[in-house]
């Protein structure tokens, strides 16, 4: 992975290790607090719910103590008095419960009969023994009873709060039991009051109910036992949807803050990597023999003084190879030299004894004048074709052409030479891959196939053998493979089979594999020796087309 | 069915001082109530027939004359200022409207146009059909000695066939029972209509009558249970506008066990009458323990009519003003019971008897019939009149409803 990408994700890495740690902290801390508030304004609110039950109960408390008082329900006990009571007393309670807004008021007898009631008109005259009940307790106690009404789908009972006062009127006693009911009006005011959805339950009924009961709700509860339990679901959701508008903002801060970070890291490794990328670049031209490379970018500090370093050393590199190279090459010259002039010399000696030979046999008119003149000619032209050959071939080495590149087939290259060689002693066996393509000058690669083959063919020349032709490819790269199984290249001679005169044939010039080699260098590939068992294998390697 | 019914034909009303008659003046009336329907067919409270009388003409009073040319044709004689066919197209809406009062019809097989006269032919002997044609219920509207020139004003006519009013005008003030008393005893009203009665007050005619209708699905022993679980004197003294009286059942009946599972009824009643109203409440506590669990649902007049024509109802509170002749109240007890082949079966018979014997037995018929009938009478209602001083000549019909168009002021 490259630095730059190591330095932005190392700056990401670190916001991210930031916001992981911050926001989750920051959330917990703010659900705490959110649910902190929303108890204390359910608190709140059932104490308002439960002054308001307070309060109505009171009320009818009051409504009460001043009707047992009144004028008007002394009319009505004596109208409950007369026989036949008057017509009027069955709607009595009804108006003196509409005056004092009460929702529940009976008049009962001292049998609990009732003689007149105000939520239920009809009840007229029936003994009530709910009520009467309620007689038997304390004047000041509040009562939850289920009371009677009339409904659309017949008699219904309904849940009440209601108190007794008794009515002396001569010697008869009558009460009056009367009070609020909890139902439809109670649970719209608690729900107007607290916000909460109100459900008034009795038993298993439901008597009345504000709305539907929200999905997440906390719910409490007032109890008026045995009668009846009013249930306050606080919607949760408001608060659900804090949190979550507040997660959605922790998350879409904490994504700018990352991307953030990432632009940031991105600049600054830039800013970090580039001079590093540059020296890197400038390596590698130089290595790829590039050596005027240097780095020309604005630095500061220890990145600075690197650039300098690297642009110095560059330069007494480039100086020192150009002396090396100019050393080598005078070298190289004077190797060539010394061995042109070794390999002009060798066949110069003969030639000078047998012309001194036949001087000293032509002055002393020697009869074997003729006979030797015949071998020393041979000798001597013999040994001006190898100078000949020599010349021809060093001439060649010398000034190699440029290839002429056309695509060519190497598998089809090396079955055309193949075919020029008959088998007999020498076998020859081709493992072709087809349609291996190449950019290379025909007649120079054909040479280099040649030269291998031949070279193949030379050490096997008394033994016999087989000569392997292999090519293939890969991707990249198109090789060539010539094996036999001669004696091989020597050790001592394996590193420098590719300098010039270096031969393991007599007779040979030793320039074969050196032109050869050169002419892989000059199709930007390379000639090797490789290691065998048995015999000597040869590898050209070239760009694959 | 046994009846607690005063028939007082024109009887005058005391409370007034004799005068000699003289036009002109407004009459005051004070109406302790609101009068739901102007229809005549529909119009039958003792309240709503009085108003309609005033703008509207039973069909046995003058200016009509009706005469019986044979046994079995009644003719009508129509003054030229109406039509006959107007009359025509009245009787024959009485007959085909889901109303009961198409059996004070029933007798006749067929209404048509003669001149000036109408004509009924009759399927067999009624000689109560001239007192059917004095219900209220067959008044020809437009056809009173007033118009109403608007809402609570009625003008006299003066060129009424029968002879224009001896008042100029009548204004109606609908109001509460408060209202209305204050408004007569502090003599800014004339007349005063639905107040209570006072304990010395004329008997008066109670001939709007309340009947519980039951359908034939009910288990078999509702009626019992109905009979033990309501007292119809308690009806009548507490939940009932006075004057008022029960319908007594004829036979005790034993109460029986309660229902078990509940059974649920839905009773039906008027949503315009306050005492159905509340007829319908005590039915509702009163059936209760006796495991029927009473839903009320109130109806305007015309739906309530028309269920009770289709037979489309478990429980309905039903009200009719019953006819002045037992035979034509029988016709119509019938008709409300929906008892048609009971109808088929006694009343031909009953028209073939002269009229005592007629009168007496269709009594007889009311009795022995009604525990047949899904029908349980509760009571009958009249009209309470507070007459001032001034009023002259207030004469009622034989419904006990006043008849205002023969009224006049005398001096203060």
């Amino acid at each position: 992975m490259r630095l730059r990408t190591t330095l932005s994700l190392a700056f990401l890495a670190l916001s991210l290790v930031q916001v992981a740690t911050v926001v989750p902290f920051a959330l917990k801390n703010l659900t705490a607090l959110l649910t902190g508030q929303e108890q204390q304004r359910i608190d709140r609110s059932m104490v308002a719910a439960e002054a308001t039950a307070a309060r109505k109960q009171a009320d009818a408390h009051a409504a009460m103590s001043e009707l047992a008082r009144s004028p008007d329900l002394e009319e009505v006990a004596r109208d409950a008095d007369r026989k036949p009571p008057p017509p009027s007393l069955a709607t009595a309670a009804e108006t003196l419960m509409q005056k004092r807004r009460l929702q529940v008021l009976s008049l009962l007898d001292g049998n609990g009969r009732t003689l007149s009631s105000g939520h239920l008109p009809a009840h007229f005259g029936d003994v009530d023994d709910t009520l009467l009940e309620v007689t038997k307790h304390p004047a000041d106690a509040i009562v939850p009873v289920m009371v009677e009404l009339s409904g659309s789908s017949g008699l219904r009972k309904a849940p009440a709060l209601v108190t007794a006062r008794p009515v002396d009127y001569g010697d008869s006693r009558m009460w009056a039991v009367g009070g609020v009911l909890i139902g439809e009006a109670f649970a719209t005011e608690l729900d107007q009051l607290t916000g909460a959805q109100v459900e008034i339950v009795s038993g298993n009924e439901r008597i009345a109910s504000t709305g539907a009961r929200p999905a997440s709700a906390a719910v409490r509860t007032l109890e008026f036992p045995p009668v009846a339990q009013v249930r306050l679901s606080f919607s949760r959701a408001g608060m659900l949807a804090t949190e979550a508008e507040v997660l959605r903002a922790f998350l879409a801060f904490a994504s700018l803050g990352l991307a953030l970070a990432l632009l940031i890291g991105v600049a600054v490794s830039r800013r970090i990597t580039r001079p590093l990328e540059a020296l890197t670049d400038a390596s590698r031209r130089i290595a790829a023999g590039e050596l005027d490379a240097t780095v020309q970018l604005p630095a500061q500090g220890e990145l600075r003084t690197l650039i300098e370093t690297f642009n110095r050393m560059t330069m007494d590199l480039k100086a020192t190879t150009e002396k090396l190279v100019q050393s080598e090459r005078i070298a190289a010259w004077q190797e060539v030299a010394r061995r042109l002039a070794h390999e002009i010399k060798n066949p110069l000696t003969p030639i000078k004894m047998s012309l001194e030979t036949l001087i000293a046999l032509g002055k002393r008119g020697d009869p074997r004048f003729n006979t030797m003149f015949q071998e020393s000619a041979g000798a001597v032209l013999e040994e001006v074709e190898r100078l000949r050959r020599t010349v021809d071939e060093f001439s060649q080495f010398a000034r190699l052409p440029r290839p002429k590149l056309q695509r060519l087939d190497l598998s089809e290259l090396a079955a055309q030479v193949l075919q020029l060689y008959a088998p007999g002693k020498i076998t020859y066996r081709a493992d072709l891959q087809p349609n291996v393509a190449v950019d290379a000058d025909r007649d120079q690669l054909t040479q280099v196939i040649v030269n291998l083959v031949k070279n193949a063919e030379e050490s096997m020349s008394e033994t016999g053998g087989e000569v392997t032709v292999h090519v293939a490819k890969d991707a990249a790269s198109a090789w060539l493979e010539v094996r036999d199984e001669g004696a091989g290249v020597p050790p001592d001679q394996r590193a420098r089979i590719f300098e010039p005169y270096v031969t393991t044939k007599s007779g040979g010039t030793g320039l074969g594999l050196p032109i050869a080699a050169r002419i892989a260098q000059e199709h930007s590939g390379r000639l090797e020796l490789l290691d065998s068992e048995k015999g000597a294998r040869f590898r050209l390697t070239l760009p694959a087309a | 069915m046994r009846r607690v019914i005063t028939l007082a034909l024109l009887v005058s009303v005391p409370g007034s001082t004799a005068s000699r008659a003289r036009y002109g003046g407004t009459l005051q009336l004070a109406l302790a109530g609101r009068p739901a329907e102007a229809d005549g067919l529909y119009a039958d409270t003792p309240a709503e027939a009085t108003l309609l009388a005033l703008t509207g003409r039973a069909l046995c009073l003058s200016p009509f004359g009706v005469t019986r040319p044979t046994p079995s044709t009644v003719r009508i004689d129509v003054p030229p200022t109406l039509k006959a066919s107007d009359v025509a197209a009245l009787l024959k809406r009485v007959q085909t409207e889901p109303s009961p009062y198409r059996a004070l019809l029933g007798p006749v097989s067929q209404i048509s146009v003669a001149g000036s006269a109408v004509e009924l032919k009759l399927a067999y002997a009624w000689p109560d059909l001239e007192s059917a044609l004095c219900h209220p219920a067959l008044a020809l509207p437009g056809a009173g000695p007033f118009k109403l020139s608007a809402p609570g004003r009625y003008a006299a006519d003066p060129v009424y066939a029968a002879g224009r009013p001896y008042l100029d005008e009548l204004v109606v003030t609908s109001t509460d029972d408060r209202g209305a008393e204050r408004l007569f005893t502090q003599r800014k009203a004339h007349l005063a209509i639905g107040l209570a009665p006072k304990p010395d007050a004329e008997k008066l005619s109670l001939a709007f009558a309340t009947a519980l209708l039951y359908s034939p699905s009910l288990p078999p022993t509702f009626r019992a249970a109905f009979e033990t679980a309501v007292d119809r004197n308690d009806l009548v003294r507490f939940f009932v506008r006075p004057p008022a009286a029960p319908l007594l059942p004829g036979t005790p009946q034993t109460k029986p066990a309660a229902l078990s599972p509940v059974r649920e009824v839905t009773l039906l009643y008027d949503a315009s009458l306050d005492d159905q109203r509340a007829v319908a409440a005590r039915l509702q506590v009163r059936l209760a323990p006796l495991g029927y669990r009473v839903a009320l649902k109130p109806l305007p007049r015309r739906e309530l009519r028309a269920r009770w024509a289709k037979g489309d109802y478990e429980l309905m509170l039903f009200s009719a003003l019953l006819p002045a002749r037992s035979a034509n109240a029988l016709a119509l007890v019938l008709e409300a019971a929906k008892a048609q082949e009971l109808a088929q079966k006694h009343l031909p018979g009953l028209g073939a008897l002269d009229d005592e014997a007629r009168e007496e037995k269709a009594k007889e018929l009311l009795v022995t019939l009604g525990p047949s009938l899904a029908a349980l009478p509760l009571y009958v209602q009249g009209l309470s009149l507070s007459v001032g001083p001034t009023v002259q000549n207030l004469k009622l019909d034989a419904w006990g409803l006043p008849r205002l168009d023969d009224v006049f002021l005398g001096a203060e």
